[in-house]
């Protein structure tokens, strides 16, 4: 054998031993260590780094293996987050495609992660009104809260699998990265209970404010007769009699006040929209107020165009509407003050303004005017009816 | 000879009877009262009003509704106009289909308008 023979057969033992660990290594097992052998030769650098290089491997295997533990771990503590969460939570791609849903959500929607995994947020969340016809795209607060990345709640019903109808509040809100809209996080809310004890209240309401109309009209009508049989009563016990019926008429608008708002929450006020004249309205409406402007000094002006004008109104609630404008348009004016009611055409539309001289509303509070229980924060001194604006 | 109008009034509340017979009788009518469905039914078959004023909520099992009902159903009695007189708002166009000539709510009406109203259906 010559030297080269031996150069030969000295490099394949070399390599050979190597030949066990490149197998294991070949089917993920990078667990072999690399025996240097003695003495220093070409080899010698190529075993050290074939070692150095398996101890990175395993390095790099083991703090993968705890990344993804911590992963792992991370995420079930995620999802018993989200499933402990009582509102459902549903997450979507960019496209609107769900990619998560919580336990929750899969109760109240009927439909599995499974099922809904992949799917547009729209097929599974079907939105619509209480009578079932569907909630329009933009409605949704979708849109608004990808557009405008921000948070956007709104009331409606989902159709659950099964096609019935579930009431709930929705938050929707942009999953943002850097700069980037990545998807939306749905979370809603079972109304059914919040809807339930509404209509006990409203129920409750409508029927005290029915029973208190009894005795209310048993008042009225006592002090009607009485009134128109003694016409000469002396003044101090007719003032009297006359403050007792106007506080009797006052109670009387107060609960038809509290049934109005009671037929609104539940849904019960119907319109009937047909062609009305509106200043033979407003004329009617002024003669009912006229007595109570007198008595306070106030002057009325309603200035209109010479032709007759017609709007599309509900009839029966229109002169509604006007008669809280200008009762709290006279109410909350000052002694002399003036209320002015104008009527002009723009365009398709008739504009009715209502004007006065009064205290005004601070522009800090015009915003809430019709909320239900809004009243101005410079009107703490004057008489109010609550109910006036909500009609 | 001037004819005395009879007005039936189908009301519970003795307060309320006291009120119309008082407005009514000042007025010139004949005041007959009953407190029940069944009764108002009988009464309007006995005494034959020229018309009938009619509470909806009203004791026992039958209401207004199935007062006016029976009344509508009566050939000789469907002619007395009913003007039903409730302090119910919402029930008004159920009272005009059953056959009511007119409904007016009792709290937001003066008792003058309530006479008024009736003078000319009680022809």
């Amino acid at each position: 054998m010559n030297d080269l023979e031996k150069y030969q057969k000295y490099v394949k033992e070399r390599l050979n031993a190597l030949t066990p660990i490149f197998a294991k290594a070949s089917i993920g097992d990078f667990s072999e260590d690399v025996e240097i052998p003695e003495g220093e030769d070409e080899f010698s650098e190529l075993y050290a780094g074939i070692g150095i290089m398996l101890e990175v491997i395993r390095e790099q295997i083991n703090s993968l293996k705890s990344a993804k533990e911590i992963v792992e771990e991370e995420k079930i503590l995620d999802d018993a987050i989200l499933d402990s969460i009582g509102d459902g939570v549903v997450v979507t791609n960019k496209n609107l495609n769900i990619t998560l849903m919580n336990h929750h959500a899969q109760m109240m929607t009927e439909y599995t992660d499974e099922e809904a995994q992949g799917k547009h947020l729209f097929e599974v969340l079907k939105a619509v009104d209480e009578k079932n016809i569907p909630i329009s795209y933009d409605a949704r607060g979708t849109e608004e809260a990808i557009e405008k990345r921000k948070k956007t709640s709104v009331n409606y019903f989902y159709l659950t699998k099964s096609g019935s109808q579930l009431p709930v509040s929705v938050t929707t809100s942009p999953l943002i990265l850097g700069d980037q809209i990545i998807g939306t996080v749905v979370v809603f809310r079972d109304r059914t209970k919040d809807l339930e004890v509404e209509k006990m209240k409203n129920e409750f309401i409508s029927l005290a404010a029915h029973q208190l109309r009894s005795p209310l009209s048993i008042m009225r009508w006592n002090l009607e007769l009485f009134m128109s049989q003694n016409s000469s009563l002396p003044k101090k016990e007719k003032d009297k009699l006359d403050s007792v019926y106007k506080n009797v008429m006052r109670m009387i608008a107060l609960v038809n006040d509290m049934l109005s708002v009671s037929k609104i929450d539940q849904g019960k006020t119907t319109h009937q929209i047909e062609p009305v004249n509106i200043i033979a309205i407003i004329n009617d409406v002024l003669n009912e107020v006229e007595v109570v402007a007198e008595n306070k000094m106030v002057g009325l002006a309603f200035n209109h165009p010479e032709e007759e004008v017609f709007v599309l109104a509900d009839r029966e609630k229109l002169p509604g509407v006007i008669l809280n404008l200008l009762d709290n348009a006279i109410k909350f004016n000052t002694l002399l003050g003036k209320v002015e009611v104008n009527i002009t055409k723009e365009g398709e539309d008739v504009v009715v303004q209502v004007s006065d001289s009064g205290i005004g509303i601070p522009p800090e509070d015009k915003e809430q005017v019709f909320d239900r229980y809004y009243r101005a924060t410079n009107a703490v001194f004057i008489q109010f009816r609550p109910w006036a604006l909500f009609s | 000879m001037i004819e005395i109008k009879t007005v039936l009034f189908i009301e519970d509340d003795v307060e309320m009877q006291k009120i119309y017979a008082e407005a009514f009788s000042n007025n010139g009518f004949d005041v007959v009262s009953a407190s029940t469905a069944d009764e108002g039914v009988a009464q309007a078959r006995e005494k034959h009003p020229s018309l009938i004023i009619l509470d909806i909520m009203l004791p026992g099992r039958k209401n207004g509704f199935d007062a006016l009902e029976q009344l509508v159903a009566d050939s000789e009695l469907a002619k007395i106009p009913v003007l039903v007189l409730t302090n119910l708002d919402s029930e008004k166009d159920v009272a005009l289909k059953i056959g009511a000539k007119d409904y007016l709510v009792k709290a937001n009406s003066s008792i003058e308008q309530v006479v008024e109203k009736v003078k000319p259906l009680a022809k």
